[in-house]
């Protein structure tokens, strides 16, 4: 009688997969996000101390071999960055999850751990698309531009004592000359687009990343004044007694506010405002190309933190209970004083974005030109006047 | 002095509007986990229709063509005929377009024996359209399945277990235990 | 062996494991594009909310199409929005998939006579779920990408269903000299 089939069963089956996730674990959130922490410690390890151990051992410290050392910790870096994004980003959507009274990814995966891992890996299959109206090369550097840009920063960072990959004596410069870069891979990317929300987002990503870069560069200035060096393991060194943000208080309320500024997030999240510019400067972007445009805004999200600390919080100080400096015990004791230390800073900046709205643009700059650069430079003066009096 | 007092009150406020946002971490979301958990939508909620058979499986339906009058979106199409046998009509086609159906229900509040309903059953999501054209068999299978239903003259009824079909206690009918309790409260007032 | 032709792939080891890996993260993390058309887009922001929470099942929205991979039509689609969101559907990147939300992007829905409504917007874009309802609960909404979850994912109504691209251009204007729609 029925012409049409009526399907057996058209409800939602449920497939239950060993355990009923019908409502929230808070201690298995906390058990499987403190997993990623603890892979993220043994990795720094195994970059810091494991491959020169292993090169050591192997009997390949000279010459070639330190070359392919120093390589294979480059890759072991890479590798970290993209752990450090796809946790960063879960924490992130948890986090904002939680401050909006929802949960957050909490299904696929134990307490939605792997989630990210299933973006990362949709975003590897996802069609890299290049519009007819977009200059080809440029389009496809630009992502190569900011990623390096932001990945190259970790080259002098010390997780621990001596555990950097280059303790160079001209660190703050090479940091000011390698974050000014990342300007331009949002800038290249945005006009290269041949989009006008793209273009819009990358003029303002440049007027704004280059007017901060200016305090940024005054308060690295004060940091140097004040330390008596601009290698970043000698400034972390100089901290043993009393953290750099008690005589630098204005330079590292200026760090904080820039550093925001820098990673392009909320409150001054202008190059990529949702509401304004649809998705800012990479609004052509599909597929890896605008995976590797995350994966920089998420590592520098973990750097400029971790910059934080080794400026104004002591980088890896803290109390060793006797253990001898140097050794790998007390390096990694060291390098867990750092983490936690980031993680503190990088809490706060999540926090940051999950309370204040955003700027305008005039504001903005106003703010960058006529308050925070009288100021760093106020900074930079009481902090060569301090050096002179007590040291 | 003012300028100071400008950005005394500006950390102020970040503070307070940060302090505020970290408070609702601690509160408890909520979150209704819907496909692990059934929902339990209240009787007058209209997200289907279905058909009524009598419990001995005769229809309720006296095809008076109501519904499809009444029908705004006129997605109600019957064709009927005159019992040889006795009075009234016999069903030939009862299509109901549950694609184009706008769930006013409309055409529940027209029907003069509740025969046809509104259901709960909100689960219609398909990969295929036409499994929505529902014909007479569609619309008892919909009503088999439902373990209550409303329409405006008969109030909640409910199938029990062994297949009996009851009026719904008080309490499950629409504003049932405010109505229950309304004249006790005005007594107490008065 | 007519393989090309058929729907049914054959089964290999090695392919068909990564076939299944990347289409089981394609299926875990199906972003939106934010396109709300009319007020079934209301009950679209509420799957979001706290009390549905769609981001459980790892969803959130992409402002641009390029980056997002589900189009949910919520909405009447009139024919001058129809050039539109043809357009927003070429610009998403592939895989893209599309929920039609609610009756009147299923068939016109009470607005199917009228002179200037898209009876379907399967007529446009091909449509893997479509929603009854008007318009429908934010659980049926969640329900739907379930289900488009599973197509995605489950490898037999991957192949037995294979998606129909509709040819049927001709609720708006003729095809230009390439064949594609003018889009303005």
């Amino acid at each position: 009688m029925s012409l049409i089939p009526i399907p057996e069963d058209r409800r939602f089956k449920i497939k239950l997969i060993g355990y009923d996730p019908g409502r929230s674990r808070p201690w298995l959130e906390r058990f499987v996000y403190s997993l990623y922490v603890v892979a993220f410690w043994l990795f720094v390890i195994a970059t810091y101390a494991g491959v020169p151990a292993l090169f050591d051992w192997l009997g390949w410290d000279g010459g070639w071999g330190y070359v392919v050392m120093r390589a294979l910790q480059v890759v072991m870096l890479f590798l970290l960055s993209a752990v450090i994004a796809l946790m960063l980003i879960l924490a992130l959507r948890k986090y904002l999850g939680k401050v909006q009274e929802r949960y957050g990814p909490m299904h696929y995966g134990p307490a939605g751990g792997i989630q990210t891992v299933f973006d990362a890996l949709k975003l590897l299959g996802k069609e890299d698309f290049v519009p007819a109206a977009a200059d080809w090369l440029t389009f496809r550097l630009a992502p190569a531009v900011t990623f390096v840009s932001s990945f190259a920063i970790f080259a002098v960072v010390p997780f621990a004592s001596g555990w950097t990959l280059a303790d160079s004596n001209v660190g703050l410069i090479y940091l000011i000359a390698v974050s000014t870069l990342s300007a331009y891979g949002v800038l290249l990317g945005g006009a290269s687009s041949g989009n006008k929300w793209a273009l819009i987002g990358a003029l303002r990503a440049g007027a704004q990343m280059v007017s901060y870069e200016v305090p940024l560069a005054l308060v690295f200035l004060s940091v140097a004044v004040w330390s008596g060096s601009m290698s970043l393991g000698k400034i972390v060194d100089a901290q043993l007694g009393v953290w750099n943000v008690i005589p630098l208080f204005i330079p590292f309320v200026l760090y904080v506010i820039s550093s925001l500024a820098e990673l392009k997030h909320i409150p001054f999240d202008f190059p990529e405002a949702e509401s304004e510019l649809i998705a800012g400067y990479n609004v052509e972007y599909s597929g890896m190309s605008f995976a590797f445009f995350f994966l920089a805004e998420f590592v520098e999200l973990f750097l400029l933190p971790a910059l934080i600390v080794v400026f104004f919080f002591g980088g890896w100080h803290g109390p060793l209970f006797g253990l001898e400096p140097g050794t790998l015990a007390a390096g990694a004791l060291q390098s867990l004083y750092f983490s936690v230390k980031t993680a503190v800073w990088v809490w706060i900046f999540l926090w940051i974005r999950a309370t204040l709205p955003r700027y305008r643009d005039d504001q903005l700059m106003e703010f960058a030109w006529k308050a925070m650069i009288p100021l760093a430079l106020l900074g930079l003066v009481l902090a060569a006047y301090m050096r002179l009096i007590w040291r | 002095m003012s300028l100071l007092n400008e950005v005394w009150q500006a950390v102020k406020a970040i503070g307070t509007g940060m302090a505020t946002v970290h408070k609702r971490v601690y509160e408890e979301a909520p979150t209704e986990f819907y496909p692990y958990v059934e929902l339990d939508l209240p009787p007058v909620s209209v997200q289907s229709l279905a058909l009524v058979e009598n419990e001995d499986g005769t229809e309720r339906c006296i095809v008076c063509l109501q519904c499809e009058r009444a029908c705004p979106s006129q997605v109600i199409s019957i064709e009927r005929h005159r019992n040889p046998e006795g009075k009234g009509f016999l069903i030939d086609r009862f299509d109901i377009d549950l694609v184009n159906c706008m769930y006013c229900s409309a055409c529940v509040e027209a029907c003069p024996v509740s025969s046809i309903v509104t259901i709960q059953d909100f689960e219609l999501s398909t990969y295929d359209l036409h499994t929505l054209k529902a014909d007479i068999d569609f619309l008892h299978e919909q009503a088999r399945r439902s373990k209550k239903w409303y329409s405006p003259k008969l109030g909640v009824e409910i199938r029990t277990e062994d297949g009996r079909i009851e009026k719904a206690p008080p309490e499950m009918q629409p504003g049932g235990l405010a109505e229950l309790l309304k004249p006790a409260a005005e007594e107490e007032e008065s | 062996m007519g393989l090309l032709g058929s729907d049914e792939r054959p089964r290999d080891i090695i392919l068909g494991t990564l076939d299944d890996l990347i289409n089981l993260a394609r299926s875990r993390s199906m972003w939106p594009l934010t396109f709300g058309i009319a007020c079934c887009a209301i009950e679209m922001m509420a799957t979001w909310d706290p009390k549905v929470d769609a981001d459980r099942f790892g969803m959130f929205f992409r402002n641009t199409p390029r980056q997002a991979d589900v189009m949910i039509v919520s909405g009447t689609v009139n024919k001058k929005l129809a050039k539109r969101l043809r357009r927003l559907y070429d610009q998403m990147a592939e895989p893209k998939w599309v929920i039609s939300m609610g009756a009147c992007a299923n068939q016109g829905g009470p607005f199917r006579h009228g002179y200037s409504v898209v009876e379907g917007v399967d007529k446009i874009v091909p449509v893997d779920v479509y929603i009854p309802g008007c318009p429908p609960r934010p659980e049926a909404l969640l329900q739907a990408l379930l289900l488009l979850r599973d197509k995605i994912s489950d490898r037999e109504l991957r192949y037995k269903r294979p998606q129909e691209i509709a040819t049927d251009y001709d609720v708006f204007a003729e095809p230009g000299e390439d064949g594609r729609i003018p889009v303005l």
